[in-house]
């Protein structure tokens, strides 16, 4: 064995060592939450968010300190924009490790659970009567209802009611639109639209009320452009 | 803090057998497989992962390394790529290629599902952290092809391997909970916000299975507001679990909380909590594989021998398990 094989192996344990607390830094650091989710624009003006800052200043007033809701949200969002910066520093060493072996992390699931539902809506217009073909846990208007199911898909639809990106919408709106001009013949227009509401509060539900909403986002497509 | 440094170096220097890690990566490659076919089964490969310039529903870039090099996410690349992943996903799961497969795996899965950062899930990323440790702790020993073809035996008598790898695992999964924990800021998580945290989540379409509208009623709202603390201190405080696993690791020394950890198996209170948690959330959430990648992880909460006594007797041996 050679003399620099023999230091090798005397010094081995260290080194893997290293690895492994670097690794657990690496898990730690990056588990902590992103720049980019604290300081979302598109969260801080969500309406689910504009509740939780409500909730919690509502908290404070009643035991006894005097804060509205704005006030503390911008409190919060000065703490929020420090320690994205902080975050940021101490996250460098790892960003690149990470992203390289699939270490990544993040992990807010369910941070706040959304009160402020968007649903995405699918209709056809035949000889000029809208008619809808799908809407989520409708049975009777159920098209691609494996594919709408699908977890991602839920994910990707799901993420209107939290943060609105025009991109994202326009283009499951237009994928929507090509796939049910092709599935419906019959049709003559596509339009896919967000149906918004609230979710009632239990004792509101019990009363026999049922959520009521709006629709907005309406985009409207002529079936026959969109076939091939 | 040079007492401390050895205690760590002589940590990561332990070994263990071979079979606790390769129970794991079994798991894992099971759920590398659902994953990925599920996408096919729905239709969603060649919608999600495809750029709009190739049939695709959106204009993709994709940011993982291997997909940049081989072209982007086209409709060829993903084409190739999605059955390459269902292939390797197999491989791991019968453990055939060593460290280069479960390496390829990894790379091929992020690859995939960084080609649409839109619809990434909290699983891909513990699918792919897996790969890494099975890659790293040569998880093909034994319950393997590797073990077939090199010494014979589908388990290969007395495989050791390094322990720590399966030990990174446990931490993954105690700092994911804890972490996710933490996130959980929302006011209906707290007494401010009633505890209905669970209640709004399945008045909400996105997730829900089904029609969860019977939630109202008082009494599966009383449980869910339970179910909605013991959540949130289940998450919160798992990290704690490293304790346990400190204290029986040093059993030698004193102290009531030490005591308390070698009379009491904590993991099992800690296990039943989270197996309720995910079954419940398999019931009545599609939230994709995350609750089986999850729960694959509980695996390398037990030593490996733990794991074989607990294969021929119902009852989990209580051993020094760190």
């Amino acid at each position: 064995m050679s003399s620099f094989h023999r230091r090798l192996v005397g010094v081995w344990p260290h080194l893997r060592a290293i690895f492994v607390g670097y690794h657990l830094l690496a898990v730690v650091v990056l588990s902590l939450p992103s720049a980019g989710a604290m300081t979302s624009e598109s969260m801080w003006r969500s309406a689910n968010f504009k509740a939780d800052i409500a909730g919690y200043a509502g908290a404070l007033q009643s035991l006894g300190v005097e804060m509205t809701p704005e006030e503390l949200s911008t409190r919060l969002r000065g703490a929020a924009l420090s320690f994205a910066g902080i975050r940021t520093a101490i996250s460098w060493p790892f960003d690149r490790y990470a992203k390289l072996v699939g270490a990544r992390q993040g992990w807010a699931m369910f941070a706040s659970p959304q009160r402020h539902p968007a649903e995405v809506n699918v209709d056809i217009n035949v000889d000029g009567a809208w008619r809808t073909i799908y809407r989520p846990h409708d049975e009777s208007a159920d098209w691609r209802g494996e594919t709408m199911r699908h977890n991602r898909m839920r994910k990707y639809a799901g993420r209107f009611a939290r943060g609105f990106v025009p991109k994202n919408y326009d283009e499951l709106a237009s994928w929507l639109a090509t796939e049910a001009s092709v599935d419906h013949p019959e049709a003559t227009a596509v339009r896919v639209r967000l149906y918004r509401y609230r979710s009632l509060r239990p004792e509101k539900i019990r009363g026999g009320e049922r959520p009521e909403g709006r629709y907005e986002r309406a985009r409207t497509f002529d079936a026959a452009e969109l076939r091939p | 803090m040079i007492r401390l440094w050895r205690a760590f170096v002589a940590l990561v220097d332990q070994r263990e057998p071979a079979e606790g890690l390769a129970l794991f990566r079994i798991a894992i490659g099971l759920v590398m497989i659902y994953s990925i076919a599920s996408m096919v089964v729905a239709g969603l490969d060649r919608v999600f992962w495809v750029d709009a310039a190739d049939g695709g529903m959106q204009a993709l870039g994709g940011d993982h390394w291997l997909l940049t090099a081989i072209g982007g996410p086209t409709a060829a690349v993903i084409g190739a790529l999605v059955p390459l992943g269902l292939v390797l996903g197999a491989l791991v799961a019968v453990g055939a290629g060593g460290r280069l497969t479960l390496l390829a795996a990894a790379q091929v899965y992020a690859a995939l599902v960084r080609a649409n950062p839109t619809i990434i899930g909290g699983y891909d990323h513990l699918i792919t952290n897996a790969l890494w440790l099975l890659f790293l702790g040569g998880a093909t020993a034994t319950l393997s092809v590797d073990s077939r073809l090199r010494s014979g035996h589908w388990r290969r008598p007395g495989a050791m391997i390094a322990a720590w790898p399966r030990y990174l695992a446990v931490f993954q999964l105690l700092v994911v909970y804890t972490t996710t924990g933490l996130n959980k800021l929302g006011v209906p998580w707290t007494p401010v916000g009633d505890f209905s945290a669970l209640y709004w989540v399945y008045q909400e379409p996105t997730w829900r299975r089904f029609d969860m509208s019977f939630s109202a009623d008082p009494v599966p709202y009383f449980v869910l507001q339970v179910a909605t603390a013991v959540t949130w201190f289940w998450e919160v405080s798992a990290v704690l679990l490293l304790l346990f696993f400190y204290y029986r690791t040093t059993r030698g020394r004193s102290g009531r909380l030490r005591a308390l950890a070698l009379r009491w198996d904590f993991r099992l209170a800690f296990v039943a909590v989270g197996v309720s948690l995910h079954v419940g959330i398999l019931l009545t959430l599609n939230v994709g594989p995350f609750s089986w990648v999850s729960l694959a992880y509980y695996l390398c909460l037990f030593h490996p021998e733990e794991l074989a006594a607990w294969g021929r007797r119902p009852v989990l041996a209580a051993r020094p398990s760190p």
